[in-house]
């Protein structure tokens, strides 16, 4: 299976959130890495069908997404990047009823309800009204409500948003597990969140794809770029204007700083293994100082 | 030897006629054995009925509640025709369409209204089958009404049809106006209003002596009437479109 996005494009009045994007997305796990505002919910929208591009197209196997309609729908879960719920649901009410907007039989649906919210923890909760739930309880309410119809594609928009750490490594873990025949993509910004788990990386900066590959090809990037040093506290001011900073720990004498730079910042930096979130910095480091 | 006692046993088994019935009985059988439900999708018949369990009990219980307590006002009271019997036909078409509209917007949550429209069954038909369920009870309602209403009062039936429709379909029509136009989380407090607005419109008309039940406004009645619906299918259509994908704006939870 593939999903193709031909030229894609997204304008509201004068502001474009997509622009020209072409990207060909098999199976496997694609994270959709991107500031605020740089255009990932627009573009997931897009690909769902919710909204009209204003130039291009996508296609499921070549067959316009649109055009496929309820066909395309049967084989889509999505996670909105905020979810709601009809006031007075319980979780098994919700899921009931989004099993019955997905097609699902009512045996099946029951049945797939009660696995659906033991994967994600939920089962001591499934009559417990919704507008109870705390907002991690809420987000993997709306993990499992995307997974009811077995989607072929998969797509999660901010999806750990409110899940503690323990609950954030479940996710992967689970997302992981099912993403054979399936294309899964994830929308976020949080770097940890798919640095693992994705087959592809898709990094998207103003509407566009700046960059795309495995992780290990990203991190090639960045390799060499990295710096960890011990910077004393009278030079240190200078530093966080100068140069790209992943994380600074003030010590007593002078700072512990990891530095993204294509030189050594300082005499005696160590050179070290980059990660994604370094990249992601780099990338983003100038939308940073302009919002600084 | 031995293929000879195997001969003699399997000759001591008992073979049935062959049972056409029996094969087919067989196929049928087979065909209902459900080997992969998830990949089993409901019919259009069997997504309606399946969708009304969704619809909360308390709207049934206060639709129930309403309409039969509007009935017994009218059918109980012994006012002349020209006293409040008017004014409770009116009012029974906003009342019944705002207990409608308030089960249609808790479909309309903010961020709810994207799953569905990504949905198998889209979203247009989940407004369908409450549209279908809610029309057909409120027009057995004025049916039930008009008929009692022009037997037991001695009224033409048309007016009743008039009295009680026109408003029902203006209090639609401002219901479908808000919910094109308004914010998913405001829809239904603006609902509500609305509906408040026309009933107390309605009561005003009549403690002021508005005698707008007269036959020289029948007219005005009729043409207003058909106003309203032609806007309320207009309504209706942006509805479906604005539901149904690929919407040129974004509602809500985007990063814009």
């Amino acid at each position: 299976m593939q999903l193709i996005m031909e030229h894609l494009s997204k304008q509201f009045k004068n502001k474009i959130a997509v622009r020209q994007i072409d990207a060909v997305l098999s199976e496997g796990i694609y994270g959709f890495l991107g500031a605020n505002g740089a255009g990932k919910t627009t573009l997931l929208q897009m690909i769902c069908g919710i909204i009209e591009p204003t130039s291009g197209e996508v296609k499921v196997n070549g067959e316009n997404n649109i055009q496929m309609g309820e066909r395309f729908r049967d084989m889509l879960g999505y996670l909105p990047q905020e979810f709601g719920y009809t006031p007075g649901f319980t979780a098994k009410d919700f899921m009931l009823y989004i099993a019955s907007i997905k097609g699902l039989e009512p045996k099946y649906a029951k049945r797939k309800t009660s696995e659906l919210l033991r994967l994600v923890n939920l089962e001591k909760e499934t009559n417990s009204k919704i507008r109870t739930f705390s907002g991690g309880m809420k987000r993997r309410l709306g993990i499992a409500q995307a997974l009811l119809n077995d989607p072929k594609i998969l797509i999660l928009d901010e999806p750990t948003a409110g899940l503690d750490p323990k609950e954030r490594a479940y996710f992967r873990n689970i997302i992981s597990e099912m993403s054979k025949d399936k294309i899964i993509i994830i929308s976020t910004h949080i770097v940890s969140d798919i640095e693992y788990i994705s087959d592809q990386v898709l990094v998207m900066k103003k509407g566009d794809f700046i960059l795309q590959g495995t992780p290990e090809e990203l991190l090639d990037k960045v390799k060499g770029e990295v710096w960890s040093c011990r910077i004393p506290h009278k030079k240190w001011a200078g530093f966080e204007s100068r140069y790209c900073v992943v994380n600074s720990h003030v010590l007593a004498n002078d700072v512990d700083a990891r530095i993204v730079s294509l030189e050594a910042p300082i005499d005696g930096a160590v050179n070290v293994e980059p990660t994604l979130e370094d990249l992601y910095l780099k990338c983003f480091s100038d939308e940073m100082e302009a919002g600084e | 030897m031995i293929n000879k006692r195997l001969k003699k046993e399997l000759n001591k088994i008992e073979v049935p006629m062959y049972d056409i019935s029996k094969y087919e009985e067989t196929i049928i059988k087979a065909k209902k054995v459900k080997l992969h439900p998830e990949r089993l999708r409901m019919s259009n018949i069997e997504f309606f009925y399946d969708q009304l369990r969704f619809i909360k009990k308390q709207t049934w219980v206060l639709k129930t509640f309403s309409s039969v307590l509007i009935l017994f006002l009218i059918f109980t009271e012994q006012m002349e025709v020209s006293n409040w019997i008017w004014t409770l036909v009116a009012i029974a078409g906003p009342v019944l369409c705002l207990i409608n509209a308030n089960e249609i917007c808790n479909i309309f949550q903010p961020g709810m209204l994207e799953i569905q429209m990504t949905a198998k069954n889209s979203f247009g038909r989940v407004l369908i089958v409450r549209f279908i369920t809610f029309g057909l009870i409120d027009l057995v309602f004025f049916t039930v009404m008009a008929v009692g209403i022009s037997i037991y009062k001695e009224t033409a039936i048309w007016q009743v049809i008039l009295y009680g429709i026109v408003p029902y379909v203006i209090m639609c029509f401002g219901c479908m106006l808000i919910l094109n136009r308004c914010r998913e989380q405001n829809i239904s407090l603006y609902t509500e209003t609305w509906g408040v607005c026309l009933c107390c419109v309605i009561m005003i008309a009549k403690i002021t002596d508005m005698r707008i039940y007269q036959t020289a406004y029948f007219s005005i009645w009729l043409c207003i009437g058909i106003i309203a619906l032609i806007g309320t299918i207009i309504e209706v259509r942006k509805l479906f479109i604005r539901t149904g994908g690929n919407l040129n704006a974004i509602n809500y939870g985007t990063s814009l």
